[in-house]
């Protein structure tokens, strides 16, 4: 089997693909492949938890300010059960700034 | 083409394939809790592979956690975010600074597997085949 990082992805609409043969890269590229497909995955999965947790709003309190209470967090939750989604994506949006 | 979300990988002695087809009744809680898998295996994969020095990262991850008071929560993570000291470190190594730090403060700035089991019980976080010892 030859070293090789495959990422294949459909879902309603959504298409994502990454082929990339490894066999004559160094550590250092098979860890830059890794990240593109990282990033992908990341992003695509706060995007799939849109009905539970008002992104928008989220980044819009990023935006404002580098602090974000509670109650403001709950506000962009479907309910309290995907707290813990919009605390993630909060400081997702806070490390993209950095 | 069958709507499905798969990750193969083969570099030196690593293997990681994840795989799932998906069905019309498989829910977008279900993608985003496999897409949440490959991005873990990707972050760590590609931390390792990036050559940096992860042991000293985590000790600064550390310090920085017990300079902030020690406490684990939402709150503190970001009162402390705003204290690493990234000095005189590259990109890749102070993005993985910044994903120790929120780890020792028991966050993350991506959605993880466990987050999304708490969430939807049925969904099962697959363990690593192969026997470990007992230590």
């Amino acid at each position: 089997m030859p070293d090789e990082l495959i990422f294949e992805a459909e879902y309603k609409g959504w298409k994502a693909e990454k082929k990339e043969s490894l066999d004559a890269k160094n550590e250092k590229e098979a860890s830059a492949i890794l990240f593109e497909i990282n990033q992908i995955c990341v992003e695509k999965s706060f995007e799939l938890c849109e009905p539970d947790i008002d992104l928008k709003k989220i980044e819009s309190i990023a935006s404002a300010s580098n602090s974000a209470s509670r109650k403001d967090l709950l506000a962009a939750c479907k309910s309290k059960e995907f707290y813990h989604l919009a605390e993630s994506y909060y400081l997702h949006c806070i490390c993209r700034k950095k | 083409m069958v709507e499905c979300v798969a990750f193969s990988a083969k570099y030196k002695d690593w293997i990681s394939i994840k795989k799932m087809l998906v069905h019309p009744d498989t829910g977008q809680g279900e993608v985003a809790f496999m897409l949440a898998g490959i991005a873990a295996t990707t972050a760590k994969k590609g931390y390792q592979f990036a050559g940096i020095d992860i042991v000293s990262l985590n000790a600064r991850a550390e310090k920085t956690f017990k300079s902030s008071g020690g406490k684990k929560g939402f709150a503190n993570a970001i009162t402390a975010l705003a204290k690493i000291d990234s000095s005189g470190l590259d990109g890749i190594s102070k993005s993985y600074l910044i994903d120790a730090v929120l780890e020792q403060f028991g966050c993350s700035a991506r959605i993880t597997q466990e987050a999304m089991a708490e969430i939807y019980p049925h969904l099962k976080i697959t363990k690593p085949r192969g026997r470990f010892s007992k230590k």
